[in-house]
């Protein structure tokens, strides 16, 4: 079983990226608190969200029986193991309640009648209750779904991977629901007055396309210093096929969810938008939509880019910085944060999470086997080929 | 779950020959006894189709069941219900070949020729809708003498026919083109058939020499082949986003209006996830009686029927993640329209119809978990033609539910179908079954061309 040995300078910038990260959040609580604990709980989404999205693509492949995937699988196996961190900036949001929740006030929704509505599912205890269930079932049948995966690698047993089917299953249909419930609470409640019914598919969008992103540049990194020989410019293609097709899903519930807000202009729902095209707004919010989704689907579109690991994961550093900007744009936008949106403190925070999130992760990766070894499937996945 | 992957062999295991036979016969034999009572029954129903058409063109829109809430009907429904219908065919065809999941040779002939006469089906609609069908070249945006006259850029009823028009173009020509190497192999078979009667002879003729035009001089070479499958993989990845903004567009007729029920955002992938639900069902549907009727189980095999099977599962959650996603948004949303439009479809004068959605949509798929189940002809096409009902009063809950209670409970109705209303949904099924009848009568059923390769690479493999 070859395992992959983590270099000790990639372990120093990763640290020193988490460095940044908490030095930039330490800075911003010093100058401007409230603009702070949003970009804390924009860190603990995007880390949630990458951490979610190894789960979903690892038991997407498990579903659909995907056999080129298992040379590839041990990453998003691995990102559960960030859960726990997550779990510690659940913790600290919740102490910014009401920095950031303006339904966790009191006096406020005594004197609005649509909060004080809603104050049945929205008040602070429900609130905790409900992030730590589903945090649970997500550590819990992520942790499940590594574990036999894991206990596969020794005992070399094809039947598991029935086991591994039915828990991604399960895993699944929980994450389905549970997320986007989550989404609901962590993020539209912030403009507890706004609601949209694409919301949580649009929250899972970013999911996905940031996850992919983040999955793309481990492996890569991974391979420049010595590991994943197994993965080759086969299974890059369809990396960056997955990438593509998350960008321009991504286009489409935005495009989806903004046009028919925009077209049907009811007040309760148009002032989301409204928010986001005004004064400093307009400028990153019309960036925002051309590096998400127009330059990265230009890119991709071509066969070269996709099977180039150093050029794919070029792309995939824009992509997974946009994901991040992505939870910006969706947190900013309904706190009033006074200046232009995206700045040092949101710049060092991106790093921060790089750093936490890949130090973690490769920590962990490189503790087993570089590849499920116990996979009946590994062998066909190694001999890959694009099919043409 | 596992079920998705083809190293089950899909092998047939029968000489090219006897595969051409098998797929041709229907083509060059005189229709059976079941294909002719199959028709009449077709037939009659379209003519009913026709009589009532015509007899509203005479007496106008008050025979049916439209009221002033309930403005939309009937029309709308059956139009979203075979627009969606035909969202499997080119989904199979285009989608799937990208995803390369090589059981779909065999059933995307058919589901292409379903989609192409869905589309027609639900073109009527609007057809009718638009008051004096014989202007309907009015909706086109071209310089014209009428004014100018310009058509309404904004509605998302013209985006319709922009994308069901393109929608439909590309389907055809893909369709076309598969057929064109079977159409060459139809021209050569027919050079062992002789008549003996003049007229006979006069009829071949004209088959051979419209086969001849059609397959566009196909001879079969390597260097056609490899511009066909260059041709193939360049439609596909155009059709594929064509399959999705179908009805995207269609769903934009409800989401972009300001009406409780209507104006969702999730409206979008919602329609798309429940169009191929019931597109899927009614391949399954269509391939069952096929299979059964010409013989085809060497072709159409229970791993064809058991995939179909799992699509639905999978797009029936999907549909009842939307379901779930509205239901809390409206409990969510604080606003009372949205919320009693909602508790109206939930216990309201027409809960029936929601609960028939409810236990078709959300609950039936569920019987697909079991392998069982799921390879069992019996409940597989009791499954799609109740996911197909059920499909067909999700359409009636959004339209009518969210009508009939208009913001003033003093224009409250109901919409009470009349007989011709039912009469115009029977008839349309009338519509696509004989087209359909007619189509599997006079072109392969089965990709035979496609078929054949597949056999030919499965050998291959298994002689490694």
């Amino acid at each position: 079983m070859k395992k992959f040995t983590l270099p000790t300078k990639i372990q120093q910038v990763l640290l020193g990226f988490t460095a940044l990260g908490i030095i930039a959040l330490a800075a911003g609580f010093a100058v401007d608190a409230h603009r702070a604990w949003a970009g804390l709980l924009v860190f603990t989404f995007f880390l949630l969200i990458l951490s979610l999205a190894g789960g979903f693509f690892t038991a997407l492949q498990f579903i659909s029986g995907a056999k080129w995937s298992v040379v590839v699988r041990r990453i998003p196996e691995t990102t559960v193991m960030v859960l726990p961190v997550v779990g510690l900036l659940l913790i600290a949001v919740f102490f910014g309640i009401h920095h950031l929740y303006e339904w966790s006030h009191l006096d406020v929704v005594e004197n609005d009648h649509i909060l004080k509505y809603k104050s049945a599912y929205l008040n602070t205890p429900f609130f905790i209750a409900r992030i730590v269930i589903y945090f649970t079932l997500w550590f819990g049948l992520g942790m499940a779904l590594r574990k036999v995966s894991l206990a596969q690698d020794e005992s070399k047993d094809p039947a598991q991977r029935t086991t591994l089917v039915k828990l991604s299953t399960a895993y699944m249909l929980t994450f389905a629901y549970t997320f986007a419930l989550a989404a609901i609470d962590l993020i539209m409640s912030l403009e507890p007055h706004w609601f949209t019914t694409m919301f949580p598919v649009y929250a899972f969008s970013g999911l996905a396309y940031s996850g992919i992103s983040a999955f793309i540049i481990l492996i890569v990194t991974i391979q420049k210093h010595g590991g994943l020989a197994e993965v080759t410019e086969e299974h890059m293609h369809d990396l960056g096929k997955f990438l593509f097709v998350f960008t321009t899903f991504w286009a489409y519930i935005a495009f989806s969810q903004h046009m028919l807000t925009w077209y049907a202009n009811l007040p309760e729902e148009t002032y989301y938008l409204e928010v986001r095209l005004k004064g400093d707004w307009a400028i990153f919010t019309a960036a925002f939509w051309i590096l998400h989704f127009l330059i990265p689907f230009g890119i991709l579109l071509s066969r070269d880019v996709k099977r180039d690991g150093t050029r794919l994961a070029r792309v995939a550093w824009l992509t997974l910085f946009m994901g991040f900007v992505d939870v910006v744009w969706m947190v900013y936008g309904g706190l009033n944060i006074k200046g232009f949106p995206f700045g040092w403190l949101e710049l060092g925070l991106f790093f921060g999470a790089v750093g936490v999130f890949g130090y973690i992760v490769l920590a962990a990766y490189s503790k087993n086997a570089e590849v499920p070894v116990g996979d009946p499937m590994l062998e066909e996945s190694k001999h890959f080929h694009q099919p043409i | 779950m596992s079920a998705m992957e083809n190293t089950n062999s899909l092998r047939i295991g029968k000489p090219y020959a006897e595969i051409d036979n098998d797929i041709l016969k229907p083509l060059e034999t005189f229709p059976t006894k079941t294909w002719w009572i199959a028709f009449l029954v077709a037939a009659s129903a379209l003519g009913m189709f026709g009589i009532v058409l015509t007899y509203s063109f005479f007496k106008g829109l008050g025979i049916f069941g439209l009221n002033n809430p309930v403005s939309w009907g009937f029309y709308i429904i059956n139009f979203v219900f075979w627009v969606g219908i035909g969202h499997a065919g080119t989904l199979i065809s285009a989608i799937l070949y990208l995803f390369r999941q090589k059981w779909r040779t065999s059933i995307n002939r058919a589901a292409e020729a379903m989609t192409i006469f869905a589309v027609m089906t639900a073109a009527v609609f609007p057809l009718i809708h638009v008051g004096r069908p014989w202007f309907v070249y009015w909706i086109f945006p071209y310089p014209n003498e009428r004014g100018p006259l310009w058509v309404n850029f904004r509605s998302p009823l013209l985006w319709d026919l922009f994308a069901i028009s393109t929608y439909f173009i590309i389907s055809l020509v893909f369709w076309y083109m598969g057929l064109v190497p079977d159409f060459a192999n139809m021209r050569d078979r027919l050079e062992r058939f002789k008549s003996k009667t003049k007229i006979g002879q006069l009829l071949l003729d004209v088959k051979k020499i419209t086969l001849r035009v059609i397959s566009l001089g196909w001879v079969g070479s390597a260097k056609t082949w490899h511009h066909y499958e260059k041709m193939v993989l360049i439609l596909s990845a155009l059709a594929t986003p064509l399959v999705l903004s179908v009805h995207t567009i269609v769903s934009f007729d409800f989401a972009t209006s300001v009406i409780p029920g209507w104006h969702a955002t999730i409206f979008p992938p919602y329609f798309v996830a429940g169009a191929i639900y019931s597109g899927f069902a009614m391949v399954l549907t269509l391939m069952i009686i096929m299979r059964n009727v010409f013989k085809m189980e060497a072709y159409i095999t229970m791993k064809h029927l058991e995939n179909m099977g799992l699509v639905i599962l999978v797009t029936g959650m999907m549909v009842s993640f939307a379901y779930t996603m509205e239901f809390v948004m409206a409990a969510y949303s604080a606003s009372h329209n949205e919320q009693y439009v909602f508790l109206n479809r939930l216990t309201g004068p027409y809960a029936w119809a929601f609960w028939v959605m409810f236990t078709c949509n959300v609950v039936s798929p569920h019987f697909m978990w079991f392998k069982k189940l799921r390879t069992n002809i019996t409940v597989l096409f009791i499954i799609s033609i109740v996911v197909n009902i059920g499909m067909w009063f999700e359409r009636f809950v959004i339209v009518v539910t969210s009508l009939h209670r208009d913001y003033l409970p003093s224009s409250w109705d109901m919409y009470i179908p009349t007989f011709y209303d039912y009469a115009m949904l029977i008839g349309s099924f009338g519509l696509f079954f004989t087209m359909f009848l007619l189509f599997v009568r006079s072109f392969p059923a089965i990709a035979v061309a496609e078929v054949k390769a597949d056999e030919a690479n499965e050998e291959l493999a298994q002689h490694h």
